[in-house]
């Protein structure tokens, strides 16, 4: 609990919501302008949610949830990489080097934002999440579940992969760079090389994609239709549980990131 | 207060900072003079936390920077030569942002924030977002961001770097203020005149060794162990500086043309008073009669050799 106490409830860090906040939804010069996009961005998801409506029995839930994974491949990044780079490049980092804070705290602040954005998008998802589930004849509710949980944990490991790439890098777009890069390689460069090489040897190849998130999702469906080679009612869960361990890992390189860049660097400028 | 031992700093063989030593006490306004790359920054650096000294200790009210780095954060205020503010927040939003990081609780934030941007003359700007302040402005903010847990320490590194006269006028009043508010400070510049208004400390540093510390005057006694006096006579100069050459504890001295004389004098205030007597009582007619004081740069020049690691 003291952890918990630590780094969440009484985290200082944990103020960058706010400002995450004001970069999120008041990015723009004007009040006006803000509005025009909230309402643009309102009317747009009334739409969506109508069409779920109007042809639930068309769409399977699914469909939400492979959106929903690429928002988060594309948007999560785009949040999270100035979060330590940002602060760098703007020569603001040192302030919170000097507070009283540990840099597991400063990571988890720095953090909480992303988190924030991939639970809000799950959050936008739901409702028509709910109403295709319901009303999809052939939608299996615990699927969808397990599909999102694929889609929510990715979407966790994505931050903390943004978050990892931020620390490391002094630039935020080096950051933004590295981590579209990576998330490039592993979605789309992997399959498009390796796969046209495996033919028809399905264990392979899907031991490879074990871990892609949309393959994984795919997969979750396959089971009940009988395609899959390993049927079985726990699929989508030890993938999951997977990313959370990686995210667990990418903040604690993270955190010795910081670590090692402090005590070793020689001061900027000529100063020696 | 803050006890410096034998602080060093290497990076793979270059001694960034070899072996500085010092005391500070509440009120101290320390101003830590050096050329370009002679330690400043990195001392500095290694007090605030930032970096690891290769060896050496330094204490603040009993907190070890390396063993109790937290507390010793608790405790200093933090201003590197080069920084940049969060342009996305108001001044008052920034604020309440670092007031929060160092555990102000939030009831008493208001009152803070008002009290330390009345101290940084900051108060009209309270609701401007951060990226319309000048220059000075944002310096003068970033120091009420140091102040907003009333540290003990100000760690202050090159702060008037790139100010116009007017706000570097300010900013030395306001450190000045922070002085006789209790606090020990440390200005380090290259700026010397900068310095000599407001420290009453000042540490030398060269290639990473602290060459002399200590107040102000005293150093200055230190290197100057007589007194230099310049005398303008009206007319006769080359006689007087006959005249004056033959007087008890003359050491030395200098004829400046034909109208000055510089005089070497190793005697007190009295004799010193003698010597202008006793030329106007022999009839040479003086116009000015002055003791010449060494000030920080005449201290500066004469221990350090310029050279730069």
């Amino acid at each position: 609990m003291s952890l918990w106490r630590d780094l969440v409830t009484e985290n200082p860090m944990m103020a960058e919501l706010s400002r995450a906040r004001r970069r999120i939804l008041g990015n723009q010069q004007t009040k006006t302008q803000n509005t025009i996009l909230l309402i643009l961005f309102l009317a747009l998801f009334l739409a969506f949610i109508m069409g779920t409506i109007r042809f639930y029995d068309l769409i399977p839930p699914s469909a939400v949830i492979y959106l929903q994974t690429g928002l988060y491949a594309v948007f999560v990044p785009s949040i999270g990489y100035g979060a330590i780079a940002g602060e760098r490049e703007r020569r603001s980092w040192e302030f919170l080097a000097v507070a009283p804070l540990s840099k597991l705290q400063i990571v988890v602040g720095k953090l909480a934002s992303s988190i924030v954005v991939v639970i809000g998008l799950a959050a936008l998802a739901l409702p028509p999440l709910a109403i295709l589930s319901l009303g999809n004849p052939s939608a299996v509710v615990s699927d969808t579940i397990r599909q999102n949980l694929i889609s929510i944990s990715f979407g966790i490991f994505v931050a903390t992969l943004t978050l990892y790439s931020s620390s490391r890098a002094q630039r935020s777009f080096a950051a933004l760079g590295m981590t579209i890069g990576i998330l490039f390689v592993l979605l789309v460069g992997v399959p498009a090389v390796v796969g046209p090489f495996l033919g028809s040897n399905e264990s392979a190849g899907w031991a490879l994609f074990f871990l892609h998130p949309f393959i994984a999702i795919y997969e979750v469906e396959a089971t009940v239709r009988g395609t899959s080679l390993i049927s079985t009612y726990w699929y989508g869960l030890p993938q999951a549980l997977i990313y959370l361990v990686l995210a667990a890992g990418l903040v604690a390189a993270s955190v010795s990131s910081l670590r090692r860049s402090e005590g070793a660097r020689a001061p900027q400028r000529s100063e020696a | 207060m803050l006890d410096v031992k034998q602080l060093c700093k290497d990076y793979s063989g270059l001694q960034a900072v070899q072996g500085v030593s010092f005391q500070l006490h509440p009120g101290d306004v320390f101003g830590f003079i050096g050329s370009n790359g002679a330690g400043k920054t990195t001392t500095i650096r290694m007090l605030a936390t930032l970096l690891e000294p290769t060896s050496g200790t330094a204490t603040l009210n009993g907190a070890d920077i390396q063993r109790d780095p937290m507390e010793v954060r608790r405790q200093i205020g933090y201003m590197p030569d080069f920084f940049g503010l969060y342009d996305d927040l108001k001044v008052w939003e920034y604020l309440d942002f670092f007031a929060g990081i160092y555990r102000v609780p939030p009831r008493e934030r208001p009152q803070v924030i008002d009290n330390v941007l009345e101290l940084t003359d900051l108060t009209v700007k309270r609701q401007a977002y951060v990226q319309t302040l000048s220059r000075g402005m944002q310096q003068r903010l970033c120091l009420a961001r140091c102040l907003v847990h009333d540290p003990a320490m100000l760690l202050l590194d090159e702060p008037a770097s790139g100010l116009d006269p007017r706000a570097r006028a300010e900013l030395k009043e306001l450190i000045a203020e922070l002085g006789r508010m209790g606090k020990i400070v440390i200005v380090s510049s290259h700026i010397l005149p900068e310095l000599a208004d407001f420290c009453n400390t000042v540490g030398i540093i060269e290639r990473g060794e602290l060459l002399a510390w200590g107040p102000v005057d005293t150093i200055i006694r230190q290197i100057q162990a007589h007194r230099s006096i310049m005398i303008r006579m009206l007319e006769r100069g080359p006689e007087a500086a006959e005249f004056v050459s033959r007087l008890p504890s003359v050491l030395a001295v200098t004829p400046r043309g034909s109208h000055e004389i510089q005089i070497e004098y190793a005697g007190d205030l009295e004799g010193q008073a003698e010597i202008l007597a006793t030329l106007v009582r022999d009839g040479y007619r003086v116009t000015d009669f002055r003791e010449e004081q060494a000030d920080l740069e005449d201290v500066f020049l004469r221990l350090t050799t310029g050279a730069v690691q």
